[in-house]
């Protein structure tokens, strides 16, 4: 039961990694990325490939890929998101794109890796477990924790103690009263959705340890796993997806050692029960309108 | 004289349907003008319009005469023009948050400066200051709103509703608060539907269907008998 709840929440942290960045952009853009798994996807296959060829370490992966990615998001906001946004219907529209723009990202990955899993066999992280509270853990599971807190403490301090990250979360707050304080609101969510996809990238890079291998039709069931994490701890509440995160893989990992065969069904179960239960999910706050 | 802002034949519309009609608006520097009119006569519409979050069908906007009606509303806001929504704050921001939002854009040190200057102006705010937007009272967030649009001083303000969901004191206060704004002499329009606003009004402009049906002093819209009847009820104030 320890080991269970320990791992949980080494996992937990990771799959809040992979939210955050989803429910980043879904804070400033009210759309869903369905691609968003795609580009852990993508990190995965960077990570594995620059290992391969360079020995490259996978840390050194995950800075490399977030930055890139991070790059490539700029340019995909200004390519996409205006033209999504002066249509009729942009949540409808985002979503066939993005989705649209998930089948294009794995078919090219189809072309490139081919269908069978790929991964870093190599210690890297040492051969050595890590004991926390007497218990063994595999060395990666502990970094990956470890380098996915990071991640969510430097977004933290980005939106809460920077003047663009105050900024960030007034666009999630209204859009309208954000353009009327004279924010850039392009600028600003650009930039959330640009780091939602460095954060996916950087999960990519950790994916061959934590998901045991990567194959280009990942990016589907990750996203649906990170979009049960957002909405269990309330969507447009990057807090709330740490603590959704925490809960998803807490929950996994019991599932996992009690009830193997019904772990792959977690992410839907618990879209449902928080849909049935609390739509506004756990963190959902009502503004008080005295 | 050229008037210091003027939106002329404004016409705006939500999908198909048309709100406003040929809509002329105009404020000599530093002037108050109230902008009567009851629910969906079209004055939120107006405002939107004026800041460029409703695109326009016709019409010109000029302020200092120069024409910023094909400008976004975070370059109108850098041209000088404010626009305190009827939600006005952002709640999901503290206090603060609010306040340096509201002055984007300014150096960190001027914005620390105007932002104590605030605090000396709205003591209320200064002691809740790291409180969350939302758990202030419907009066005190109306102040953090007021507050968060002058933060960077506004060339002129468009207000929609101040007075909305507040109770008689708090209404109260908010008039006496913009009262000592306009002596520090940005120009304003403010939407309402309280006439208690023509206290610190030097102009009126009553909106009916869409279209102005009224414009004049504060004095000629108190001597008018029909919107005397219809804004103060018959005999008056």
């Amino acid at each position: 039961m320890l080991y269970a709840l320990i791992a949980g929440v080494l996992f937990g942290l990771y799959y809040a990694l992979i939210g955050l960045g989803l429910n980043l952009t879904f804070g400033v853009l009210r759309m869903v990325n369905l691609a968003h798994g795609d580009f852990v996807m993508i990190g995965g296959f960077a990570a594995v490939t620059a290992f391969s060829a360079w020995h490259l370490h996978p840390l050194w992966s995950l800075v490399l890929v977030a930055v890139l990615i991070f790059a490539v998001g700029i340019a995909l906001y200004y390519v996409l998101v205006p033209r999504i946004a002066a249509t009729k219907d942009p949540e409808m529209i985002s979503l066939v794109l993005f989705f649209g723009l998930s089948q294009v990202i794995e078919a090219l990955a189809v072309m490139r890796f081919g269908n069978n899993a790929q991964s870093i066999y190599e210690p890297v992280f040492g051969k050595a477990p890590v004991s926390i509270l007497g218990q063994p853990f595999p060395a990666v599971w502990v970094v990956s924790g470890l380098v996915s807190l990071l991640a969510l403490l430097l977004v933290y301090l980005y939106l809460y103690r920077t003047r663009i990250g105050y900024s960030t979360r007034a666009v999630m707050a209204s859009r309208e009263e954000a353009e009327v304080s004279g924010i850039s609101v392009h600028k600003v969510s650009a930039i959330a959705f640009a780091i939602g996809l460095g954060l996916a990238a950087a999960a990519g890079a950790l994916a061959p340890f934590m998901l045991g291998g990567i194959t280009p039709d990942l990016g589907v069931g990750l996203t649906v796993t990170a979009f049960a994490v957002i909405v269990l701890g309330s969507l447009g509440n990057p807090i709330g997806t740490v603590a959704g995160g925490l809960i998803y893989g807490i929950a996994l990992m019991l599932m996992q050692t009690y009830l193997p065969s019904w772990s792959a069904l977690l992410p839907y179960l618990l879209l449902l029960l928080v849909l049935l239960v609390k739509p506004s999910g756990l963190f959902g706050r009502q503004v008080r309108s005295a | 004289m050229e008037p210091f802002f003027a939106a002329r034949g404004i016409e705006a519309a939500y999908g198909r349907l048309q709100v406003l009609w040929g809509v002329d608006l105009e404020l000599q520097q530093g002037e108050v003008a109230v902008l009567l009119g009851s629910n969906g006569a079209g004055k939120t519409t107006l405002l939107k319009a004026l800041m460029g979050l409703r695109p326009l069908l016709q019409g010109e906007i000029l302020l200092g005469g120069q024409h910023v009606e094909r400008l976004r509303p975070d370059l109108r806001v850098q041209r000088g023009i404010h626009y305190m929504t009827e939600l006005g704050v952002f709640p999901n921001l503290s206090i603060d948050e609010n306040l340096q939002v509201g002055g984007f854009g300014l150096p960190r040190h001027e914005l620390r400066r105007r932002i104590d200057e605030l605090y000396e102006t709205f003591p209320d705010l200064a002691k809740l200051h790291s409180a969350s937007a939302a758990s202030l009272s419907g009066g005190q967030r109306k102040m953090l709103g007021v507050a968060k649009a002058v933060v960077v001083p506004p060339r002129l303000l468009l207000m929609d509703e101040p007075s909305a969901g507040l109770s008689p004191r708090f209404v109260g206060e908010v008039v006496a608060v913009l009262r000592n704004l306009r002596e520090n002499g940005p120009t304003m329009l403010i939407a309402e539907q309280n006439v208690k606003f023509l206290e610190i009004a030097d102009r009126a402009y009553v909106l009916d269907g869409g279209r102005i049906s009224f414009r004049g002093t504060v004095q000629e819209l108190e001597a008018d008998d029909a919107v005397r009847q219809a804004y103060f009820g018959v005999g008056g104030h």
